[in-house]
């Protein structure tokens, strides 16, 4: 997975309407995901979908947009994304004071 | 003399054995306090070296980790006696270090606790946002966030910096504030719980950060500019472990909002608010002091509403988390035992036979002890300092309560709390009239009372002697109750238990008339009524009607009442008959003569079988008078009769 690989996850892919949302997904290294989810849909199978694909655990990453954590039962709508939309995947930080 | 002898020779070798005994008790309580101090004293010492940060340099930190973890790992071994778990534990992923998760839960949910006005002044950025500036992943995004949280309306920023697997908080002062001059210009604060700081790393970071926002925002200000805000170094609170830093941040944070200002004035806050360690000023103006703050070297938190409180929230901590079914303290996943030996020697609670090593060096028994006076050098607190203690708790609270009488709350010492309550609640059942608390003083009066009266009351049954049994309950009543309940309260006992002898009721008379006579002083003479003198009269009748054998039985009130009759015999036989008959006015004084020298033959005779029951020895004279008294009695009868 090196390099920006394009990959269009469709979930559904039926109608083009109002309904669907093209969202981005950024991880730390630069790779961006696809994905085309509902508006109303709980953005917690999009993160799902992002960590199987990454073969990461879902606990290890927060995913950020517009600078806020993202909450799994959060949809699009509720938070008034756009097509297009880009959330940052990061890996989630510890620290206990060894350098 | 030989017998003697023999007997204080054997008692001198029973000495020496006891004495003996003794000594090898101390000599082993002492070998084993020796043991146990020196095996505490090296666990100590280990503990320190391993928990203690400044016994390694940065750079050794991770020797240093190495150590502590063969430490636990030993601990664990221990415990547990299997080593495979010790390596599981080693290669664990630290669950109890602090993720920018938890910590951002923490804050949200603190921010949305905190008042409206305090939480519109205040802004904390997402510890992910400042790493995703540090990556460089689309700083623009982080710079749009922060716009949109009105960074620069804010009076306070926080940075939560979770960088280089290190938690630090960077406090942004007076945001909104212009960046040139004044004392009210912004001011980094970084707060950091490590020992040696990589502060000058951060210092950079934020510089970098803060030039690029303010550049981005197009906020009129130089680069120059940019780098005289003052970057200052509190002294905090330090972890002492490798793990609880990010725990130290969210707790940096959470008394910071507690304690600060509307405004933050660099050079008038900077003292009283956050006290500042010979903090430095970086930047354009190197590391340049300022002077009249340079000696400044007090604790962030140990003004006001800092530390002060902590113990109070450790205290709450540490009864929370004790564990009482295994005596043990949950910190932090890490358990910490406690002994009877702990509570021991830091409370000085006697242990068994064992005494009390004193430890200088530690402030908190030396403490504990000063407020027992005259145990300080002492190895156990004594019951009379404890009680001591008590007494002067309770004259303060009292003084204290008299000082503020609006105050409801008891500020004593808590036996005496008991001792009030068992008081008010005995009293209740007993006592239904009380409403107040009472106590029953024992002051000298009552003291003598009783043994005077031990002494003329004290009889002879049949050769045995026969102390009066008092309610000594009456002794408080006889100078509060009148006079008549007191008599025969305070007899109500001795002629029960006469009845109770089937003695005859002449018998219970006198000593009845014997009890109001040397009753208390309180009580006036006009209580010898005529009726009671009728009373008596009939009952000397019927005295006579019974039958001589009781007499004879020489039961201690009938010797004292035939004593009495036989001194009327004697001294004024037919006077007194008169007297009593006539009822006459001067039979007071009469009968108190009378009774003065029965009184006075009584006592002597008294002493004579304490004595004589003392020694063992039968005494002649207590013969002599036993065989008087029978004499006097018989003579008494005859004269009555």
């Amino acid at each position: 997975m090196s390099g920006t690989t394009t990959a269009d996850e469709d979930k559904k892919p039926g109608t083009e309407g109002g309904a669907h949302i093209n969202l981005k997904v950024k991880g730390q290294d630069g790779n961006e995901v696809f994905f085309r989810i509902k508006r109303n849909t709980q953005l917690k199978k999009l993160m799902n979908a992002y960590c199987d694909r990454q073969s990461v655990e879902m606990n290890s990453i927060a995913f950020l947009f517009d600078g806020r954590r993202l909450q799994g039962a959060q949809t699009p709508d509720e938070l008034e994304m756009e097509d297009g939309d880009e959330i940052d995947a990061m890996l989630h930080q510890t620290g206990g004071g060894i350098i | 003399m030989e017998e003697r002898i023999k007997r204080l020779e054997e008692e001198n070798a029973k000495l020496q054995q006891k004495i003996k005994l003794m000594e090898i008790h101390q000599s082993n309580d002492e070998a084993v306090i020796d043991l146990l101090k020196k095996h505490i004293e090296e666990r100590r010492e280990l503990n320190h070296f391993v928990m203690d940060d400044s016994n390694f340099e940065p750079s050794k930190i991770a020797e240093r980790e190495m150590i502590r973890e063969a430490f636990k790992a030993e601990t664990e071994i221990h415990r547990f006696g299997k080593a495979a778990q010790v390596d599981e534990r080693i290669e664990g992923n630290y669950p109890d270090k602090l993720n920018d998760d938890q910590a951002d839960m923490y804050l949200s949910r603190l921010w949305s606790l905190l008042a409206e006005e305090k939480a519109e002044q205040c802004l904390y950025v997402d510890s992910l946002l400042i790493k995703s500036y540090y990556d460089n992943v689309g700083r623009e995004k982080v710079f749009k966030r922060l716009l949109k949280d009105d960074f620069f309306g804010k009076k306070y920023v926080f940075f939560p910096i979770c960088l280089w697997n290190h938690w630090v908080l960077v406090i942004l002062c007076n945001t909104n504030n212009d960046v040139r001059g004044g004392s009210e210009r912004p001011t980094m604060l970084i707060l950091d719980s490590f020992k040696r700081s990589f502060s000058s790393k951060v210092e950079e970071f934020m510089r970098g950060l803060l030039k690029s926002f303010y550049k981005y925002a197009s906020k009129d200000c130089s680069a120059k500019n940019l780098t005289t805000i003052p970057f200052l170094v509190p002294e905090v609170p330090k972890q002492n472990d490798a793990k609880s830093c990010g725990f130290f941040v969210l707790f940096y944070i959470t008394m910071f909002l507690k304690m600060c200002p509307s405004t933050f004035v660099l050079m008038t806050d900077c003292p009283s608010f956050i006290m500042i360690y010979g903090y430095v000023i970086r930047g354009r103006q190197k590391k340049q002091r300022v002077d009249d703050k340079k000696s400044v070297n007090i604790d962030l938190f140990s003004k006001k509403n800092g530390l002060q409180n902590y113990p109070k929230y450790l205290s709450y901590n540490i009864v929370n988390n004790f564990d009482s079914d295994s005596c043990s303290i949950v910190v932090e996943g890490e358990t910490l035992k406690i002994s009877e030996n702990d509570v021991h020697s830091v409370l000085g609670f006697p242990l068994g036979p064992k005494s009390i090593p004193f430890v200088n060096s530690e402030p908190l028994p030396k403490e504990w002890r000063r407020q027992y006076s005259g145990c300080e050098d002492s190895f156990r607190v004594a019951v009379k300092d404890v009680l001591a203690a008590m007494r002067n708790s309770t004259i303060k609270s009292n003084k204290f309560w008299r000082r503020n009488p609006e105050i409801k709350f008891y500020t004593g010492s808590l036996p005496f709390l008991l001792y009030f309550f068992l008081d008010s609640y005995i009293g209740k059942s007993f006592f239904p009239d009380k409403t107040t608390p009472r106590f029953l003083p024992w002051n000298n009066y009552c003291l003598q009372k009783v043994e005077q009266v031990l002494m003329e009351r004290s009889f002879i049954v049949d050769g045995d002697l026969w102390k009066p049994c008092f309610n000594y309950m009456t002794l408080e009543n006889c100078r509060v109750k009148s006079k008549n309940e007191l008599t025969s309260d305070a007899m109500d006992y001795q002629s029960q238990k006469l009845v109770n002898k089937q003695l005859g009721h002449g018998v219970c008379d006198t000593t009845k008339n014997v009890g109001i006579d040397l009753d208390w002083d309180l009580i006036p003479k006009f209580t010898f009524k005529d009726l009671e003198w009728n009373f008596k009269k009939e009952e000397n009748q019927i005295d006579v009607t019974t039958p001589s054998t009781e007499i004879r039985s020489a039961s201690p009130e009938q010797q004292g009442y035939s004593k009495k009759t036989f001194e009327k015999g004697t001294t004024s036989k037919s006077r007194q008959h008169k007297t009593i008959h006539e009822n006459n006015p001067g039979k007071h004084t009469l009968l108190e003569s009378l009774l003065n020298s029965y009184q006075s033959i009584h006592q002597t005779l008294l002493l004579h079988i304490m004595h004589a029951t003392n020694n063992g020895v039968p005494d002649e004279r207590l013969e002599s008078l036993k065989n008087s008294f029978k004499t006097m009695n018989d003579q008494a009868n005859l004269l009555i009769n």
